[in-house]
This record gives C-alpha cells, sequence and structure tokens, in this order.
C-alpha cells in the first residue's frame, strides 16, 4: 500500500490544483465584493458541459470549443450579476441574501443543463493525448501537466492583478468599502460585474482542463463548490496563493484518506482534519488580501 | 463656482436637510457650522454624490450634479474627506494614495501622479516613513492625513472636509488645519464642515450656520463669531469638545 504513496500524491496534488482554481474564483469574488459565490462550482461544471456541446464528438476542434465555452460561461457570469446580484447591491441586501440567492442560481443552471444539453455523464478527449509520462516511480496522464500549469499561470496572473494594477487595487477597495471607493471614482457596478466575470471565466477553465481526467456532468457543480470553499477557506478566503495552497491540502488529503482510510469515510477524514486546522487557525493559514478590521464591519 | 439651490434630501420620511441654499465662490475657504443633527454631513454626503436628492440643484461651473453618480463626480473636481476618515484600511498608505488618483488613471501622464504622490508627502512628512504600512495601523491623525491627501490626489477642484479635527489631539488638528490653510492660499476652493464652530470661524473666511436642516444664518466669519444667535446655538457647548 505504501508503494502507492507517491501517485496517491500526485493525483492528490492535480485534483488539489482544480479545488485550488475553484477557491481562487471564490477569492476573487470576495476581494471586489465580500459576496460568497454558491454558484461557483457550476460555472466549472459549465465550462466542461458547454465545452462539449460546442466539440459535438469533433465538428469543432477542441481548443476552440473550449474557448467559445470560457467565453460563453464568462458571460453567463455577466448575466448573473447583471439579473440577480445587481438588483440586491442596489437596495444594499444583506450578505447572506446574496448566499441564497447564488443558491438558488446554482439550483436552476445545472437543471437547465439538464434539459438543454444532456442529463448524461460524457468527457472529451485529453488536449495532449493520454500516453502517460513517467515522473519518476510514478506515471502521470498529460493532461495533469495541464492542470498544473494553468493553475499556476492563473495564480501567478491574478497575484500581479492584485497587488499591482490598479484596477485589482481598485478592486479592493471596493469589497473594503464601497463608497469610499466610489469616491475615489472608482466605477463600483462595472467592477463587481468584473469580478463575477473573473470568477467565472476561471471556474470555466478549470472546468475544461479537467474534464478529461474525470466525466462531467450537470450535477458535479455542487461538490466543487464545497471543496472550493474549503479550500479558499482554509487558504484564508480572498488570498489567492491561499486558495491554491489550500486547496493542493485538500486534494492530498483527499486522496490519501480514501486510499488509506476508507473511500466511504474518506470525505469524514478530509473535512475533519480541515475543521482542526481551521480550530487552530480560525482565518486559514494564511492572512487574507483583504482582511476587514472590527471597525469596518 | 458652487451654487447649492434649495437643496431637499431625506432619510426616507425624515428630511435631514430642508431647503438649502449657499454658494461658495472660486478659491474661497467657507465653513458650516452647527449642532449635531443639523444636516452640516448630509450636505457634503449629498455633494459628493452619497445620498441622492430628494429636490433641489447642485450647480457646479454651470453643470447640475444633482443626478450624477458618485463616481463621476470626482472628476468634475469634487473630492471629499469624509467623517471618519474611511481610508482602505486593508491597503497600504501608498495603496491609498494611489487610489485617489484613480479617475486620472487614463488621463494623467505618470510622472504627474508621482509628482502628486510627492508633493501630499511633502505637506504630510510622517507618512512618508509609512507608505508601506497598511492604513488600519495608523493613528487617528495620520489617518486624517491620509485621508486628506487621498482626496488631494484626485486634484480636486472643491474640496470637500468633513470634521477634519474630530477625535483628534489639538495639536494634530491645527497641524491638518493649518496644511489645509496653505493648500486654501495657493488656490484650492474648500468647504470645511464642523462641529467646533471656534475652530471653523478662524479658519475660514465665510461661513453658513445650519440647524435642523436649514441656513439660520450666514456672513462672513469674522462677523459670525460676534453673532449672538451663534453663541446661542453653542450655549453650554464651549469646552465641552465635540462628541
Amino acid at each position: 500500500m505504501l508503494s502507492l504513496l507517491p501517485l496517491l500524491v500526485v493525483n492528490g496534488v492535480v485534483f488539489g490544483a482544480i479545488y485550488g482554481l475553484n477557491a481562487v474564483g471564490f477569492s476573487v469574488m470576495y476581494n471586489a465584493t465580500n459576496i460568497i459565490n454558491f454558484a461557483q462550482g457550476e460555472f466549472l461544471m459549465l465550462g466542461g458541459m458547454l465545452t462539449l456541446l460546442f466539440y459535438g464528438d469533433g465538428r469543432v476542434p477542441l481548443p476552440v470549443a473550449a474557448a467559445g465555452a470560457v467565453l460563453a460561461t464568462t458571460l453567463i457570469g455577466l448575466l448573473i450579476e447583471r439579473a440577480a446580484i445587481r438588483p440586491l447591491w442596489r437596495r444594499r441586501a444583506k450578505d447572506w441574501t446574496y448566499i441564497f440567492m447564488l443558491f438558488a442560481v446554482a439550483t436552476v443552471v445545472p437543471n437547465a443543463v439538464m434539459l438543454a444539453i444532456s442529463r448524461d455523464a460524457a468527457t472529451f478527449p485529453a488536449f495532449s493525448g493520454t500516453r502517460p509520462l513517467a515522473l519518476g516511480p510514478v506515471t502521470v496522464a498529460p493532461q495533469a501537466f495541464w492542470v498544473l500549469g494553468l493553475t499556476a499561470v492563473v495564480a501567478l496572473g491574478l497575484y500581479g492583478f492584485f497587488t499591482h494594477t490598479l484596477t485589482g487595487k481598485a478592486m479592493k477597495a471596493i469589497a473594503v468599502n464601497r463608497r469610499a471607493a466610489a469616491w475615489m471614482g472608482i466605477p463600483v457596478e462595472r467592477m463587481v460585474a468584473l469580478s463575477f466575470a473573473l470568477s467565472a471565466g476561471l471556474g470555466a477553465l478549470a472546468g475544461v482542463v479537467v474534464t478529461p481526467l474525470i466525466t462531467t456532468q450537470f450535477n458535479i457543480g455542487l461538490p466543487f463548490t464545497l471543496k472550493g470553499f474549503a479550500a479558499a477557506v482554509i487558504g484564508g478566503l480572498g488570498n489567492i496563493g491561499g486558495a491554491i495552497v489550500g486547496g493542493l491540502i485538500l486534494g492530498v488529503l483527499e486522496a490519501l484518506s480514501s486510499a488509506f482510510v476508507s473511500s466511504m469515510y474518506g470525505d469524514a477524514v478530509t473535512y475533519g482534519i480541515l475543521l482542526v486546522i481551521l480550530l487552530v487557525r480560525p482565518s486559514g493559514l494564511f492572512r487574507p488580501l483583504v482582511e476587514l478590521t472590527e471597525e469596518e464591519i | 463656482m458652487l451654487a447649492v439651490e434649495e437643496l431637499v434630501v431625506a432619510y426616507g420620511r425624515i428630511q435631514a436637510l430642508r431647503g438649502v441654499s449657499l454658494t461658495i465662490g472660486r478659491g474661497e475657504y467657507v465653513g458650516v457650522i452647527g449642532p449635531n443633527g443639523a444636516g452640516k454631513t448630509t450636505l457634503l454626503l449629498a455633494l459628493s454624490g452619497a445620498l441622492p436628492v430628494a429636490a433641489g440643484r447642485i450647480v457646479l461651473d454651470g453643470e447640475d450634479l444633482a443626478r450624477v453618480p458618485a463616481h463621476a463626480r470626482v472628476s468634475r473636481g469634487v473630492a471629499i474627506v469624509p467623517e471618519g476618515r474611511e481610508v482602505f484600511g486593508p491597503l497600504s498608505v501608498r495603496e491609498n494614495l494611489e487610489l485617489g488618483a484613480y479617475h486620472r488613471r487614463r488621463t494623467a501622464p505618470r510622472a504627474e501622479v508621482r509628482a502628486d504622490l510627492e508633493m501630499v508627502l511633502d505637506l504630510f512628512p510622517v507618512l512618508r516613513g509609512r507608505s508601506r504600512q497598511l492604513a488600519a495601523t495608523l493613528s487617528g491623525g495620520e489617518q486624517q492625513m491620509l485621508a486628506v491627501g487621498r482626496a488631494l490626489m484626485s486634484r480636486p477642484r472643491l474640496l470637500l472636509l468633513d470634521e477634519p479635527s474630530l477625535g483628534l489631539a489639538p495639536v494634530v488638528a491645527a497641524e491638518i488645519l493649518g496644511a489645509l490653510g496653505r493648500l486654501h492660499a495657493q488656490g484650492l476652493t474648500c468647504l470645511l464642515v464642523e462641529q467646533d464652530a471656534t475652530l471653523a470661524l478662524q479658519a475660514t473666511s465665510r461661513s453658513y450656520v445650519f440647524r435642523t436642516g436649514l441656513v439660520v444664518a450666514h456672513g462672513s466669519s469674522a462677523e459670525l463669531r460676534r453673532n449672538p444667535l451663534v453663541e446661542e446655538i453653542y450655549l453650554g457647548r464651549a469646552g465641552s469638545g465635540a462628541c
């Protein structure tokens, strides 16, 4: 069993990267709006399902179908912001109202996908074939490198965005104090829309790269939402690097506990350990990018 | 420069401003004084776009700003130093100042913004050593300086100041008001809202006295200092400080 360890860790890292990407989606939206997006996993599902729809067994080249899916999901994110979030925002709704609204979105979207696209599980080909690559003692599917590469690029890009660009800082300013941000000339509503577009696009990208490793289906969104949220909280909600690290911890724990404990109790063990981490460090392992002081809350 | 005409602002059914009119000429330093609940802060929030206007006009250089959203007013030249400072606590001092120039990001050359940053740091040297520090870790006085500096970064034509001395040690308050006085001497138009009438009437050249959402007196600040009505409004308040 122990000889399996390297393989399990590698698998855990790959899935952890996907959780991390999803967690980043949570963090981006949280940084701009303080909203917890309980529809985040649906964006991942949409990325995979729409790619499948456009790809149609090879009618359209896969990269084109994937790009189309990311674009379409981004537009859906914008639509959700406009139709479900902005009306609440304008009336200064309480934070939990958004959670409930997004939960409703997370119920409607999968049903729409089931009716409009398919209720069956399906997948599309890996980007660079399926011949495994030897990596020391383990062999790894080439798709795993796509997952890891994309995660690294996204994490670095977003870190740079929030720490080095004025737009990124303006997004954080909105989360801290909406009114003062507007006084600076920051168009608050446009920024909120941008954060939804970013989160949706990131979710879709994660869905595109992970689908060849698993199968996708209309109902895979919710588990990814929960794991992405868990990863984001462990890493320190809002901290981009923390989200990735949180995802990796979650992925590896999950792989190890389902192998060494039991696949049935895997989740229980995983979340048990996460609970302990949170009890020791309630605000996550890393400092949130936007940490609200008591006065601001 | 600015003409406020019959301005009405309401919180639900309660009218906080009940038809206020005032004017500010270019380069003037105008004060608004009055007791708690007189509508002073409401006036500034309405001018800066944070509160909607129920009736009346806010005319800045011929344009009615009443329907212009808050984020567009700063590009018209209106900047505010709000009560309670409202700096971005989790962001650094430097980032706060950079965001002050947000509306100029496409129009101003970087060198110009950097020069303005230097100007602010020269005006408040204590901020220079703290530019990487998070704004939340600054003292009250330093946060007030940051709030003023952040507003200056937008290159305002009209600076709205809401109780900049509130809760500060007299020495610190004097330093900040001194800096504002120097800016005014260089031509900046300022509207100072203060509960501390003595302080406001000393700093400004002309003032309006507010009570329960109405202008009850106005004139030169020197005259108002001797006006019995002002004394009456503030009777018993002298020395008690702002609260």
